[in-house]
């Protein structure tokens, strides 16, 4: 090899790991770009049937989603959006590719591929739910502050009926109200209980931020401030300080307790004919579905932060709104029974051996001696 | 052996509806509650059941209440002023003292005033108070969702099992004791034969 040869070789090189290390540094859509035309509330697209689809994204909605609060760029999903060019008439290519939310959620991808929604869709069932028929398009919330009734409104409510089915199953309006679809329907998920306080006068609850301005407290110090003994859990005397401080404040509410799956990947594996219908899974002292208890403060973001409670408080005077049969029973109460119980047990037993005992007096008495 | 007709047939038939209903009230009721540590029927079962029977005994209670206020028997369970002091004292010297040195029972029962006043005391709480509350509580409890309202407004669905489990305790207690007093006639079984026929038998009084 020539001496001229190796000189444009080592610039190859050179140019190569210049490229490598310092690439050519790309010009990313803003968001803004694509809100220029998206953010317009009249951008339609006219289909061949001649009716309008709307392209319209809120720009407030958004931002206010979880992808909007997390800076994801609308080409974070439209991937198929490299650059736009506005010499088109569309600047983009059209129609835009389908956006997988499983390049990103592949956990909750996976369970999904499990479940009844995506077995019926690989049946043909067109209303079967994909992602966006759950979840939304572009306003994607925070799920954690929502409670059972809201989650069942954003999601099973919207195409299942539950008072058609569910005839086997007692106090049918309560456990709906109470309990989460996903609770029975996606049995392997772990389960706990919120409790959050609830106005009964003004039938709303109470927001995370209203409870703790009211206690002069932030997110970050509420367990400082109540959690005395530093082991992360409230427990009932701890609790007890924290109803204290409400009532000092004349905060009169009641704890609203539900059971709801944790929002984790596999509460999307939702199956069918495996859902729990045996009574005791939850109606029973030793049910694990009560061994987390979290009391719920929500943020106006939709997040929640959940501080850990002791089952105990379950099954205490304080929680007087949530029960269920058996599982947070009152064990108090049991020892008063028992001792009710025994009472009358005591007093007939007592009374049968005094008059046994006291045989021979009155047959003395009898035969007049 | 004087015999006295103390029990009319509505009254025996509610009466002995009433017994076997709050048997098995009580047999599923411990069921209920203690789901873990006694198992006679599913859960399931055993909730269904109580609801049944629950309101069969309620009914019957209905049933009860229209003939004793309807007759005028109803006067049977307020004891008298004096029965209330008097009356119940004599009577509970008799059932702990009297009794086991071989006296006379103090009352004697008639058609229109067949309860001592120890009972009628009894009886009255019972029948008036005690009974109503655990049906009330039984309804708000067979729906809760519907009786939402209610349930609030008497301080949650706790409060509401607690009277309600706190009654069942004591109507567990009560048929021990009830049991046991029923053998206290002339012989263990002329109250129970008395409830069955009617007749209550009573011995003539020695002079």
């Amino acid at each position: 090899m020539t001496g001229q040869k190796w000189k444009w070789l080592f610039v190859i090189m050179m140019s190569l790991s210049l490229a490598l290390t310092f690439p050519i540094p790309s010009f990313a859509i803003e968001n803004s770009e694509c809100l220029d035309c998206h953010g317009d509330p009249d951008m339609v697209k006219e289909l061949p049937n001649g009716k309008t689809i709307s392209l319209y994204v809120n720009p407030k909605k958004f931002k206010a989603s979880v992808h909007g609060q997390n800076d994801i760029a609308c080409t974070d999903c439209h991937s198929d959006i490299t650059e736009l060019n506005y010499d088109k008439e569309v600047p983009h290519p059209v129609p835009v590719a389908f956006v997988n939310c499983t390049d990103c959620h592949d956990e909750e991808g996976t369970a999904y591929e499990e479940s009844v929604h995506a077995a019926a869709r690989a049946k043909g069932v067109k209303k079967a739910p994909i992602c966006y028929n759950c979840h939304d398009y572009h306003y994607t919330k925070y799920l954690y502050g929502d409670t059972v009734v809201q989650l069942e409104n954003k999601f099973c409510l919207r195409c299942h009926h539950p008072e058609k089915y569910h005839k086997w199953l007692p106090q049918k309006k309560t456990h709906f109200e109470y309990v989460m679809c996903a609770v029975c329907h996606a049995p392997n998920v772990g389960k706990h209980i919120h409790l959050r306080l609830y106005d009964l006068m003004s039938e709303k609850f109470l927001s995370g931020q209203e409870i703790l301005n009211k206690l002069g407290l932030t997110y970050d110090t509420f367990m400082k401030r109540f959690d005395t003994n530093k082991d992360g859990v409230l427990d009932i005397s701890e609790f007890h300080r924290f109803v204290r401080a409400l009532r000092v404040e004349k905060v009169r509410a009641i704890f609203w307790g539900e059971m709801t799956d944790n929002l984790e990947p596999l509460v999307h594996k939702v199956t069918k004919g495996r859902a729990i219908k045996n009574c005791k899974t939850c109606h029973s002292i030793k049910s694990p579905f009560f061994d987390k208890v979290y009391l719920v403060l929500t943020k106006p973001t939709g997040q929640a932060p959940h501080y850990p409670v002791k089952r105990g408080v379950l099954q205490s005077f304080y929680v007087t709104h949530f029960y269920a049969l058996d599982a947070t029973r009152v064990r108090l109460l049991d020892i008063i029974g028992l001792l009710i119980v025994l009472g009358g047990v005591a007093f007939a037993g007592g009374h049968l051996t005094l008059r046994i005992l006291t045989i021979p007096l009155r047959r003395r008495r009898r035969e007049g001696r | 052996m004087k015999r006295i007709y103390l029990h009319p047939v509505p009254v025996r038939i509610w009466h002995w509806i009433h017994a076997l209903g709050i048997l098995f009230l009580v047999l599923t009721g411990i069921q209920i509650r203690f789901a873990d540590y006694f198992i006679l029927v599913p859960l399931k079962k055993a909730v269904e059941l109580h609801n049944i029977v629950g309101l069969i005994v309620a009914l019957d209670f209905l049933l009860w209440f229209t003939f004793y206020v309807f007759t005028g028997r109803i006067r049977t369970y307020f004891p008298s002023a004096e029965e209330l002091i008097i009356g119940g004292f004599r009577q509970a010297m008799y059932y702990g003292y009297g009794i086991f040195r071989g006296d006379p029972n103090p009352f004697h029962p008639t058609p229109e005033n067949k309860f001592n006043p120890m009972q009628k005391m009894a009886y009255l709480f019972i029948m008036l108070f005690f009974i109503p509350i655990q049906i009330l509580t039984g309804l708000l409890l067979w729906n809760i969702k519907g009786y939402q309202q209610i349930i609030n407004f008497m301080g949650g669905v706790k409060i509401v099992d607690t009277i309600h489990v706190l009654l069942f305790f004591f109507f567990a207690s009560f048929i021990c004791a009830h049991f046991y007093l029923a053998t206290l006639g002339h012989t263990p079984w002329a109250h129970f034969k008395a409830m069955i026929t009617g007749w209550e038998e009573e011995p003539e009084e020695e002079h």
